[in-house]
Formats: structure tokens, sequence, C-alpha cells
């Protein structure tokens, strides 16, 4: 029962710290099915209950130094060996005791003295608290509220002026936004982005994204109203005149885009070149079209018309204010800027594309002229060597012929490997039809590749499996030989038997004669081999040095562009940050101005309905309790004041007597005169503070008496100098007793035990440390076996590349030394990181669970 | 089966916005909760295999470890030599490195009670100094030797780092131990006791996790006993199957990370799962990258 009842203790708590540690203090609101759950707040409750952990665990504390009173008392009592040290110990344990205790109720009793000026505080605190609920409107607020609508309004035009710099693109957005610019121009689709304004968070609610931006809105636009004028004289003649400026610069864009296109995309060529220059000259115009935009937009909005409160109630949601129209001129010119950017940008990549291209068309034209002479003279060597290996065999033939003849009688056995001989022939004779077939099809491979379409891989491809046909060629070889033999004996006509029993004895006999006939052959063979050999090789170099041309181009093409692009996206990623964090401002400020408005309506509506009487309904009682605290606070001050009063006119007197005898023996620097010197400071400066202190409840006496009379502003103002008499009051006494608790004796006492003795002695302790390192150093380096040796090095590595003379005698110590620690010495000191916090995980888990079953449980699970 | 693939990522997203996780994982989101659940999970399968086999009478198998097995020559010779031993657990409070080392300290108490010979348990924690006083005490007990054991063997020096360092010696040279056990945690005093043992010619084996000190006792004892092999010992010496199976679990989660780390080298390295094509040489760009790892900001 006892074991289960400690388990489920251990699990519990387990369980409560893991619940405390992963559950936040607070969750979000919205968190939950219906977004009302506000979770399970441990975290108010967490401190508490930290304490009383604590508290408990302090018990063992407690019992533990029982145990050492018990187990060194005894020892002295009972004199056993080493008493002396127990009774040092004891003493010291409670002569630190003592004076920590002592010092402890010092400070309890400074706190007794200090602490009951803070019901004032608190009284205070409760006074301008029902001041400032009755507060009435301040008739300057809707000034204030004014104000702070046309700030928000202006911060939120230059913001919006900020927002109109183009953003960065990639090249292949680029591409993709000016084929998607052809399209609208030719009256299929939409509008591309760039003339319009992305539909992003930068956009006023309500804005259409494919509105065209240089048209005063239609009727449709402004739900019905008739659609408002620029308010600039001339301005609606100059808008429309720079509308049909972009119209035409679009059109030429179009045109350019149109004879890109009948040239079938992007090819090497003047098109491509003259399609950067297109966009090239357009990207000023534009760029001088959006100047031109934005100066109207500025004229524009000098001369606004809009409502002031515009920026208070942009933001809200669907109420949204339409875009003003100086709003949407500073877009337009926003609009044109960026597009006449990517105009500039995709001239770039059309340049780029003009200059790589026809590189690499060039290195296509070379490799395949190559192959093709390649494939040539491959061809040329497998007809000479066809025509060499039949010219060999008809010379080799009738030495055959005649050798057949003269061997009629040979052993058995040699006429049977000689019949084994012609059974492989079957197989090797297909081998040997595969080399050629093999050699045919690389030919034709290599013909038609080089030919046609260039493809070295296929070709390559080819020769390697040519190749490894061919090397076999050995067994090919003595094929054809066999194979030359058996058509001999058809030719002759002669028995199978016979013929075995005949060729058997040629064999045997003339071994050298067969070699002879064979090695023509083989050496052709041999010579084609290499030759094609050769060739493969050569071509493979090729291949592989065009492949790494091409690669290295391509690769090159890649790295520019990916360089390209990924600055850009990361300028994207930023822009598109920023533009959160803008809006996260935004929706901060409305949320703001929303909760202004509310309270300004909701003081207004408390200041018409019900004044002040409501908050000073309340007052009366709370009056009644302060007012025994004030005579409180006022009774200690009195009293307080007369006991200064004394201390100061024997301060005086003291500083009088210490003057004179300063001046009449000249002992300025006599430690007992600075020290009454001092103490006379101090308790001036507790003096001072009770003077305030007397104040400081005189002034809340009027705070009370002007509530009394309803006269709130005057009860505050009171109360305020009363506040800040107090909390001087508090400091000044505060530092007169810490004063005077410092020039203790005890105090004195404590720090000469606690620096002179422990600190000092623990120094010595720590220093014995030099000593031992410089033997332990010294029996860790005597140099026995390799690892000693090992260590050593490393040792003497590290030591030079620390100290200036390794630097002076070899500049690079100081870099080895890092290398060994980086190297070497880190990843092993990771490796035993990681081991012990995986062993302590699992420890832990075995704790927490109980699963442990240590020491700790034995007695428990005996008992049960 | 749909509740549960529809709620675990619900559970992991709202797990990752808890301010304790976030600190636990460092911000680091979902991929370390799964290591950590990764690291957690292979030792408490192996318990519940070991206490399994262990009921069928089977013993599961831990690789043999030098230093531990000095533990029974330093003992052995102690005998002959007819001196004290000393154990120490340093600095080391209540916790999961003490409770491992006191499997050692029970282990040698054991041995000191059967061949009836003083171990010294000097203490600097009075927490500790409960827990271990009933260990010891109880050891002595189940050897049949009460009588044996004494009170003020298992004593506290002070709190204070090289008071306690300062004591240790005291006793070292005063008692002339044969044998010196180091296991805990330690600082700056660890060479202070170390040397003190091995000044009156002790054997000492010292095990500790903290990697500043390792060199210290490498030099000056004679077994050094590193990291996690700290909290194997006393799986080594006791038998018990639970801290059996944990050990063979916590090589298994160490095989696991070495495998993530050999993956992070890899896919550092190559890139090979890069999910956008190439636009992006980063291998924060592939999608399974970004689950495991957020970008941080």
């Amino acid at each position: 029962m006892r074991k289960r009842l400690i388990i489920a203790v251990t699990f519990l708590g387990g369980l409560y710290f893991i619940i405390e540690f992963l559950l936040p203090e607070h969750f979000p609101s919205g968190f939950g099915r219906d977004g009302a759950w506000r979770g399970i707040l441990i975290g108010e409750y967490h401190e508490e209950i930290l304490m009383g952990v604590q508290t408990v665990g302090m018990a063992a504390i407690g019992l533990g130094l029982i145990n050492i009173f018990r187990v060194f008392g005894v020892n002295v009592l009972k004199q056993r060996k080493g008493w002396p040290f127990s009774l040092t110990l004891i003493a010291a344990m409670l002569a630190m005791m003592t004076l920590t205790f002592w010092l402890w109720f010092q400070d309890l009793d400074l706190q007794h003295e200090v602490g009951p000026l803070g019901v004032q505080r608190e009284f205070q605190a409760r006074i301008l608290g029902a001041v400032g609920r009755a507060q009435p409107p301040d008739p300057q607020a809707a000034q204030r509220l004014q104000r702070t609508r046309d700030a928000a309004l202006l911060r939120y035009l230059s913001d919006k002026r900020k927002a109109v710099s183009p953003p960065a693109v990639s090249t292949g957005e680029a591409a993709a936004q000016l084929s998607g610019l052809a399209g609208f121009l030719e009256g299929k689709g939409a509008a591309p982005p760039f003339f319009q304004v992305a539909d992003g968070p930068e956009n006023p609610p309500g804005f259409a994204a494919a509105q065209d931006l240089l048209a005063l809105p239609k009727e449709a636009e402004t739900g019905g109203t008739p659609p408002p004028g620029l308010n600039t004289p001339g301005a609606d003649a100059r808008l429309s005149q720079l509308a049909r400026q972009r119209d035409e610069l679009t059109g030429r864009l179009l045109k350019s885009s149109e004879t890109l296109k009948a040239q079938g995309g992007i090819e090497v060529g003047p098109v491509v070149t003259e399609q950067a220059a297109d966009c090239r000259e357009v990207a000023p115009e534009f760029r001088k079209l959006a100047q031109e935009v934005r100066g109207l937009a500025d004229a524009e909005y000098a001369v606004r018309a809009e409502p002031p409160d515009f920026a208070l109630r942009y933001g809200q949601g669907p109420v949204a204010p339409p875009l003003p129209l100086y709003g949407r001129l500073y877009l337009a010119a926003r609009a044109l800027s960026h597009s006449a950017t990517l105009l500039g940008k995709y001239a770039n990549v059309l340049d780029q594309a003009a200059v790589e291209i026809p590189a690499a068309k060039d290195n296509e034209q070379v490799l395949s002229n190559w192959l093709e002479a390649k494939a040539q003279r491959t061809e040329a060597l497998r007809q000479e060597w066809q025509q060499g290996a039949a010219g060999d065999l008809e010379r080799a033939m009738p030495a055959v012929k005649a050798k057949l003849a003269g061997a009629s009688t040979r052993p058995d056995s040699v006429r049977r490997r000689m019949s084994d001989d012609l059974q492989n022939a079957g197989t090797l004779g297909s081998a040997y039809s595969q080399v050629l077939v093999h050699l045919d099809k690389a030919g034709a491979v290599l013909a038609s590749r080089a030919g046609t379409a260039m493809n070295p891989r296929a070709a390559a491809e080819a020769i390697a499996r040519a190749l490894a046909a061919i090397r076999n060629q050995e067994d090919a070889l003595r094929l054809l030989a066999v194979r030359g033999l058996e058509q001999d004996l058809n030719y002759l006509d002669l028995a199978p038997e016979d013929a075995g029993k005949i060729v058997s004895a040629e064999l045997s006999a003339q071994a050298d004669a067969k070699e002879g006939a064979i090695g023509r052959p083989a050496e052709v063979l041999g010579n084609v081999a290499a030759a094609a050999k050769q060739v493969a090789d050569e071509l493979n170099a090729r291949r592989q040095q065009m492949q790494a041309e091409l690669d290295a181009s391509v690769r090159g093409l890649r790295k520019t562009w990916r360089e390209k692009t990924s600055a850009e996206l990361r300028k994207l990623r930023d822009e598109e940050d920023a533009r959160k964090r803008e809006i996260g401002t935004l929706q901060t400020r409305a949320i703001v101005a929303a909760e202004a408005q509310k309270m300004a309506a909701d003081a207004a509506a408390r200041a018409a309905a019900v004044p002040e009487v409501d908050a000073l309904a309340k007052l009366p009682a709370e009056l009644a309790a302060s007012k025994s605290e004030i005579a409180a606070v006022s009774a200690v001050a009195q009293a307080r004041k007369t006991v200064a009063g004394g201390y100061l006119r024997l301060l005086q007197g003291a500083a009088k007597i210490a003057e004179r005898f300063e001046s009449k023996h000249d002992m300025k620097d006599l430690r007992p005169l600075t020290v009454a010197r001092d103490g006379m400071r101090a308790l001036s400066g507790a003096v001072q503070s009770d003077s305030l202190l007397h104040s400081a409840a005189s002034d809340s006496r009027v705070a009370v008496q002007a509530l009394g009379l309803q006269d709130l502003p005057a009860a505050r103002k009171a109360m305020e100098s009363s506040f800040q008499q107090i909390a001087q009051t508090q400091e000044g006494l505060k530092d007169a007793l810490q004063e005077r608790a410092n020039r203790a004796a005890v105090k004195g006492l404590y720090k000469c035990l606690f620096d002179g003795l422990y600190v000092a002695l623990g120094a010595a302790m720590f220093s014995l440390l030099a000593f031992y390192i410089a033997s332990a150093a010294y029996r860790a380096f005597r140099v026995k076996s390799a690892e000693a040796l090992l260590m050593m090095i490393a040792a003497l590595l590290v030591m030079l590349g620390q100290i200036p003379f390794g630097a002076y005698l070899w500049s690079s110590f100081p870099q080895a030394r890092l290398w060994v620690l980086q190297v070497f010495s880190t990843p092993a000191f990771r490796g035993i990181a990681l081991g012990a916090a995986v062993a302590g995980l699992a420890m832990a888990m075995r704790m927490w669970l109980s699963l442990e079953t240590s020491a700790f449980y034995r007695e428990e699970e005996e008992g049960a | 089966m749909t509740w549960a693939v529809h709620t675990f990522p619900c559970v992991l997203a709202a797990a990752e916005s808890m301010p304790g996780v976030q600190h636990a994982t460092q911000g680091e989101g979902q991929g370390m909760l799964l290591i950590t659940a990764l690291m957690i999970a292979p030792p408490l399968i192996m318990i519940a295999i070991a206490r399994r086999w262990k009921r069928r009478g089977k013993d599961m198998y831990i690789r043999r470890i030098p230093g531990i097995d000095a533990i029974e020559e330093a003992v052995g010779r102690t005998v002959e030599m007819g001196r004290p031993m000393m154990f120490t657990f340093g600095m080391a409070g209540i916790g999961p490195l003490f409770f491992a080392c006191l499997g050692v300290l029970t282990h040698l108490s054991r041995m000191a009670a059967r061949y009836t010979m003083r171990l010294f348990v000097p203490q600097r924690d009075v927490e500790v100094m409960a827990i271990t006083q009933n260990a010891v005490r109880e050891c002595y007990q189940e050897e049949g030797r009460p009588e044996s054991y004494r009170e003020d063997d298992v004593r506290f020096l002070s709190g204070e780092q090289f008071a306690f360092a300062s004591g240790y010696m005291g006793i070292c040279h005063r008692e002339k131990v044969a044998a010196c056990f180091l296991f805990g945690s330690f600082a700056a005093e660890s060479l202070i006791l170390a040397e003190a043992g091995q000044q009156v010619g002790a054997i000492q084996v010292a095990g500790t996790v903290d990697n500043a000190q390792i060199p210290f006792f490498i030099t000056t004892c004679d077994y050094t006993i590193i990291g996690e092999e700290v909290f194997a010992a006393g799986a080594y010496l006791s038998r018990d199957p639970v801290q059996r199976g944990s050990l063979r679990g916590q090589d298994i989660a160490k095989l696991l990370l070495l495998i993530f780390i050999l993956i992070g080298i890899f896919t550092v390295t190559f890139n090979p799962l890069d999910m956008t094509g190439g636009a992006d040489w980063s291998p924060y760009r592939s999608d399974w990258a970004q689950w495991l790892l957020p970008p941080r900001g």
C-alpha cells in the first residue's frame, strides 16, 4: 500500500510538472472549437504550488541538519577518534546559524519600521482610482481625437508612398508577365499582373485588382453616385493623354511580341536582340509616365477632399470607404514603375539568351561532326579486319588440309578432346557472329547518329556493347580456327569419327602450326579490338569532354539564373514579411482606434448620464477606513518627529564636539570621528525624512477634507504630494536603518567569519589546483605507450598554440591547436554528451514511471 | 482511424504553439518533438521486453565495460590490504545521475558488508545523505551483517565545494584508504579529490558525465568511466532487467540518432530530396525539411 502511494505520488507529481511546462499560461483567443476555450490556467497557481513543494523539500534539509548534530554530537560526547573535528563543525555551524538568524531578525525589524508607511500608498491608490473613475469628460478631448485622426491619415499616406517602390521579380516571372502582356494586348485574358497592383495586403479594401487605374472611376465602381473628377485644373485631360501614351507603348510591345511568336518562341537570332532593345527603350518611357502620374497624384493629394477620419475607418472590414482618387493614382504610378523595372530585367534575360544559345548550338555541331568522322573510321577498320581475317584463313587453309591428310592414326583420348572441341564449336560460332553483329550495329548507330541528331550517350553505349563482345576475342579466335576446320572436314566429306581422328592427330602433333595459323587473325583481330577500343576511348573522352563543357555551360547558366532567382526570391520574401508587419500595424491601429472611439463614447455617455456622484457615493466608506489609517500614520509621524528632533540636537552637539576636537588636534583622518560624521549624516537624513512624513500626513488630511467637500482635483493633488513625500520618507528611513545595521557588531562578526575565514580558506583550497595540475600533467605526459605519445603530441600542439611563444616559433601553431580542438576534441565530447543525454532521459522516464527498482524501493517491495 | 488521421496533425500543430514545447525544442518545431519521442520510446519498449524475458528465465546480454570490471579488482585489492575504501557522489544532487551512481554504491556496500570492510561515503548534500544512509544500511542488513554498519561512515563534510574537498582529503590521508570510487557530478574539486587518492596510493575508479572533468580523471585515476557508461554501471552490476532493458534501449536510441545525423549530413551535402527542382540549392526549400526544421525568423 505504502509503495503504491509513493508510486502514485511520484507519477502525479511528474505529470503535473510536465503539463505545467507544456501548457501556456494563457491560451490565445479563438482557441478551441468555438473560440471560447481559455485553457487550464495552471500557470496562475504554479508559483504557490512550487513554494509548497519546496517547503516540503526543505523539511529534508531540517532532517539532515538534525542528523548531522546527532552523529557529530555523539562523536564529541563519547570523545571518539577525531572528535575535535566534529566539535569544530558543530561550533562553526552554530555560530553561522546564530549570526544569520540575528541578521534576519534585524532585517525584520527594519521592515517593521518602514512597513507601516506602505498603508498610505494603498489608501492613495484607492483615492486616485475613485477620482479617476469620476473624471468629467475633457472638452479638449475631441480636438485631440481630431489631431490623432489627421496624424493617422498622414502616416497612412506616407506608408502608402513607401509601399509604392517596385518589387523585385525573377526572370521567369518577367517572361511570364511579358507573355501575359502580349495576350492582354491582343484582347485575350485579363490584364497582366504588372499593370495591375498585386492584390496583396497593401491594397486598401474594396480595391478591384483588374480595374484600369489611369481611367477615372465609373458609376458602377462608385455605387451609383456620379463619379468625381480630378480636383487639379487640367488634370483630367492630362490623365487621358497619359493613358493614351501608355496604350501606345503597350501596343509597341505587343508588336514585338507578335514578331517573336511568329519566329516560334525564343530562338537564336536578331529577333531576341530586337525584342530586348524594344523592352529597353520602352522601360524609360514607362518610368517617365510613372513620374508624371505620381506628380498628378501629389497635386491631387494637395487639394484632397477626403473625410479626416478616413484612416480610422480604414481596415474596419466590409464598410471600408472606396479608394480615394489620389490613392488610385499613386497605385497607377507604382504599377507603371514596376512594369518598367520588369521590362529592364526581361531585356537582360533576352540578351543573355542571345549570347548563350548560339554557343550551345556550336558545341553541338562540333560534336556531331566529330562523331561522324569517328563512325567512318570505325567502318573502315571493320572492313579492313574482315578482309584481313579472310585472307589469313585462306592462307592457313592449305597447311591445315595437308596436316589433316597426314593425321589419321591418333589415340582415343585426343579424339575425344577433338570431338569436345567440335561440340563447343556451335556455341563459339554464335559468339563470333555476335561480335560481328555488334560491330555492325555500332557502326550503324554511329553513322546514323553522326548524320542526324546528336546523341553521344547512345553512341557510346553502342560502342561499349561492341567492346563487351570483343572482350571474348580469344574464344572467338579459337572458334574461328575450329569452324575453319569443320568446313574443311565438310569439304573432304569425311565421316565425323574419321574426321575426329584426323583432327585430333593433327592438333596434338602440330600444336605449333595451329598456333601459327591462328596467330595472324588473332593479331588482326587484336589490332581491330585495340583500334575499336581506342576509338571508343577517344569517343568516350571526347563525349565526356563535350558533356563536361555542356554541363559547365548549363551549370553556369543555371548558377547565374539561380543566383538571380534566389536573390529575387529573398527580396520578395522580405517584402512579404514587411507587408505582413504593415498589416499587423494597421490592424493594431484599427483596434486601438476602435477602442479609443469606444472609450470616448463611453466617457461621453457617462458624463452626460451619470455625473461623478456615482463614484463619490462609494467614497464615504473608504473615507472612514482611510481616516483611521491616516490617524495611525500621523501618530507614527508625530512620534518619529519628536525622536528625530532629539537625535538632531544630539548630533548637532556631537558634530560641534567633533569639529572642536578636530580643529584642536588636527586629526581629521581619525576613524572614530569619520564614523561619527557619517552617522550624523545618515541620521540627519532620517530626521529630514521624518519632517517629510509629517507634511505627508498633513497633505493626506487636506486630501480627506477635499474629498469631504467633493473637490476631486484638490484631493488628487494633495494625495499625489503626500505620496511623493511618503516615498521619500521610506527611502530615507530605510537608508538610515540599513546604515545602522551595517555598523552593528554582529554584522562585523559575520563579515569577519565569512570574508576573513570562509572565502580565504576556499581560495587556498582552490589554489592547490595549480600544483595538482602540474603533478597530474607530469604523470600524464610520461611517454609509456603509443597512446601516451599521441596524447603528448596533442598536448604539445595545444599548449604551443595557446602561448605567444608557440606562435613565435611557427605561426600556424594556433591553427593547429584549433584544428585539434575542433576536429578531434569537439566531436568526441559531443558523442559523450549525446550518450549521457539519452541515458539521462531514459533514467528520468524510469524514475517518473517508477520502473526504477534500485535501492530506493527494495525495502518497500519486501515489506509489501 | 479516420479520426486519428485528422486529429494527429491538429494535436501536433497545437503542441507546437505551446510555449513549453517551444522552449523544450528551442523553437525547432515538430521534427524535434518527433526525435524526442524516438529517444524516449526504445528504452521503454526494451524494458518491457527485458522484464518479459526475465520472467521466462532469459537474461539480456550487455556489452563488457572494463572500467566497471575494475571495481571488483579494486575491492579485491582493498580486501588484500585490509584497508578501507571510499565512495563519493561529488556534487550530484537528487536526480537521474545520482540514482545511476547509487546502483554502484549499493554493489560496493554489499561487498564491503560481505568482506567486513569499511566503506566511507562522505556527503555534501543533506537530501542525498538521507537516501545514501538508508541504502547502505539496507545492504549491510541484506548481507546479514547489520552490526558492521557504522553510522558515521556515511558522514556529512560540507555543502561547500572546497570545504568538502578538504574534508575528503583529510579522510583519505588519515584512514589510508586503499580504493577510491568517484561517481557522480564534479567541478573544479575533481582533481583535488583524485590527487588525494593518488597520494595515498589508492586504486581509483572514476565515473562522470562532466566533460570538463574527464581529462583530470583520466590522468589521475586508474580507470575512468565516461559519459553514459556511468548510467550503464548499475545495469552491469545488478542484472536488474529494467536497467538492462533500458541500457539496450538507449543503444537503439543512439543508433537512431546516428542514422538521423547521417541522413542530415547526406541531405545537406547532396540535397537529393529538393522538391523545388533546383531553383534554390538550399535544403530548406524541400517541404519535408521545412516541416522538420522550420526556418527561423
